[in-house]
């Protein structure tokens, strides 16, 4: 795999659709340049994780990412505890982006937010299961359409505020509270989570590329979401955030480019949350598939069709919790509380990740104290921004506690189930082998 | 015969015993490199599905398993399944997807409870 690839994968893995909608509410929240100096600041944060990530990777290529490098640094019980909260988070948004489809797809036809929503769910489950996965380079062409068209469209309202003699206005609001602005950088995070993911694709690219992709991601991310966030400061219309079916992407789509740019950019948000679904299911089905195989979940997700490959017991699960999530967010109106954990999770997923970064095996013998103690203190850092976002998540906060309770624990129930060693006496060579697969 | 190629000599003697699981994997071509952090290396030919050749010494392969001297010999003696030194980061494997999926099936068929 190539260092474009890596980096189309990175950035459409971290671009969803329901990000867009997360960042028109930062904006809304801290107001002009300050969401757009968030964004920034965060992105300085993910450059350092970035540095972080590319050495955890290196020395432990493995594509079981997170969970292997906290475990190798900190032992299993760590790993788990971190990395399944941050997943089932993830899954968790899944919900909140067939929302966003939904909205998406009412929006060009008369189907309604909940069908839309399934049929989003139900047809990449489908493609899923028979074994098909979107090529990296399709995967790469709907990333880079995406962002280009997106933010070729941004520069319409921009420049249109420049032309009305209102960017100054538009741009320079009053300054938000401190914790304000510092729940925002947390929040912030969440717009780049998944970036380091392409960590996991050190299996089948060198580890210069991953290292390369991954700083290369982060730079083109905040660039993106910068210019998002300066577009939405400068909308014209004021479209109302709580009108019905109101998706900032098509506003904006709608406002710099007419119908015609409407109807491309919703094609495109779909298509990149197909092919960001589709990777995303495969790669957790593998991830249950082996916590079932090692009896952190129940045996039957252990098992793997034999002509796809693919662990169909594992995908039909996620398709129920995915289903279930996407309930929740339109019943429970849960599409803020969804965004708001996920963010938590990133930040101590994150912390996590800096510490492991200083620990053996990775931190190297010659590591000076500044750089260990400038790791820990941005990983102290992290941690702070993580209870920023649940501090300040208003409304939502119950919510927002409620989820990251039930992910928390889960990880405590599968930590306790799965950190023991899995040993077991060798088979006589013509003993019946063990129940896995077709 | 140094321990890594006994191990792997006995992953291998298990996977022909198992007929139907060979005869799913006809077409597979790939040559499989296994490493311990101690140094010691095999590697093993695949064609059509069988176990072609195996050298105890290290050479270009598609897919390449690396892990220290014990995980490494737990696993091709079916002690024990790779998933779990792999979920853990103890065992990494690099290489095409497809074989990589491939051969982490035949181990957990292999591998017993």
């Amino acid at each position: 795999m190539k260092t474009g690839d890596l980096v189309a994968t990175s950035c459409g893995t971290a671009v969803a659709a329901v990000c867009v909608l997360g960042l028109f509410h930062l904006q809304r929240t801290l107001g002009g340049a300050w969401a757009a100096a968030a964004v920034v600041l965060a992105g300085l944060v993910c450059a350092t994780l970035a540095r972080a990530f590319g050495r955890l990777a290196t020395i432990v290529p493995s594509g079981a990412g997170h969970l292997a490098y906290v475990s190798r640094a900190f032992g299993r019980r760590a790993g788990i505890a971190t990395a399944v909260p941050y997943l089932l988070l993830t899954l968790a948004l899944v919900g909140a982006e067939a929302v966003v489809v939904g909205l998406v797809v009412a929006r060009l036809t008369p189907l309604p937010v909940p069908a839309g929503a399934l049929l989003f769910l139900v047809g990449t489950w489908a493609v899923c299961r028979a074994g098909l996965r979107v090529s990296y380079r399709a995967q790469a062409l709907a990333t880079w359409t995406l962002l280009l068209g997106l933010g070729a469209l941004a520069l319409g309202p921009i420049a249109g505020a420049a032309w009305r003699g209102e960017l100054g206005a538009r741009l320079l609001p009053p300054a938000p509270e401190a914790s304000a602005f510092v729940a925002g950088v947390g929040q912030a995070l969440f717009l780049f989570m998944g970036f380091e993911l392409i960590a996991c694709q050190v299996e089948i690219a060198s580890p210069r590329a991953v290292r390369c992709a991954l700083g290369v991601s982060v730079a083109i991310l905040t660039a993106f979401y910068g210019l998002l966030s300066l577009a939405f400061a400068c909308l014209a219309s004021g479209p109302d955030p709580h009108a019905a079916g109101f998706v900032p992407q098509l506003a904006l789509a709608e406002e710099a480019g007419g119908p015609a740019a409407l109807v491309l950019v919703a094609l495109l948000s779909v298509l990149a949350s197909f092919t960001s679904f589709n990777g995303a299911l495969l790669s957790l089905s593998r991830f249950a598939y082996a916590l079932a195989a090692q009896g952190a979940l129940p045996r039957r997700l252990a098992r793997v069709d034999a002509i796809t490959l693919v662990p169909r017991a594992a995908l039909d699960v996620l398709l129920g919790l995915a289903a279930g999530a996407t309930v929740l967010v339109i019943a429970g109106d849960g599409l803020a509380a969804s965004i708001l954990a996920a963010a938590v999770a990133a930040a101590l997923m994150y912390a996590a990740a800096m510490l492991a970064r200083e620990r053996a095996p990775f931190a190297e013998p010659a590591r000076g104290w500044a750089a260990r103690l400038g790791g820990a203190a941005l990983a102290l850092a992290l941690a702070g921004l993580g209870i920023g976002v649940l501090m300040g998540a208003g409304a939502a906060r119950g919510s927002v506690a409620a989820l990251l309770v039930m992910a928390y624990g889960a990880a405590a129930l599968a930590a306790h189930r799965a950190a023991r060693p899995a040993r077991t006496a060798a088979p006589r060579l013509t003993a019946a082998v063990g129940a896995h697969g077709d | 015969m140094s321990r890594l190629a006994a191990a792997a000599e006995h992953f291998v003697a298990a996977y022909h015993a198992h007929a139907a699981l060979v005869a799913q994997q006809a077409g597979w071509r790939c040559v499989i490199g296994l490493r311990t952090s101690d140094g010691h290396a095999v590697t093993v030919r695949v064609d059509d599905g069988r176990i072609v050749a195996m050298a105890a010494e290290a050479g270009p392969a598609d897919l390449l398993v690396t892990a220290d001297a014990d995980t490494l010999d737990d696993v091709l003696r079916l002690r024990r399944s790779p998933n779990e030194p792999y979920l853990f980061g103890e065992l990494t494997v690099q290489g095409a997807e497809r074989d990589f999926v491939r051969l982490d099936y035949i181990a957990t068929r292999l591998c017993p409870r």
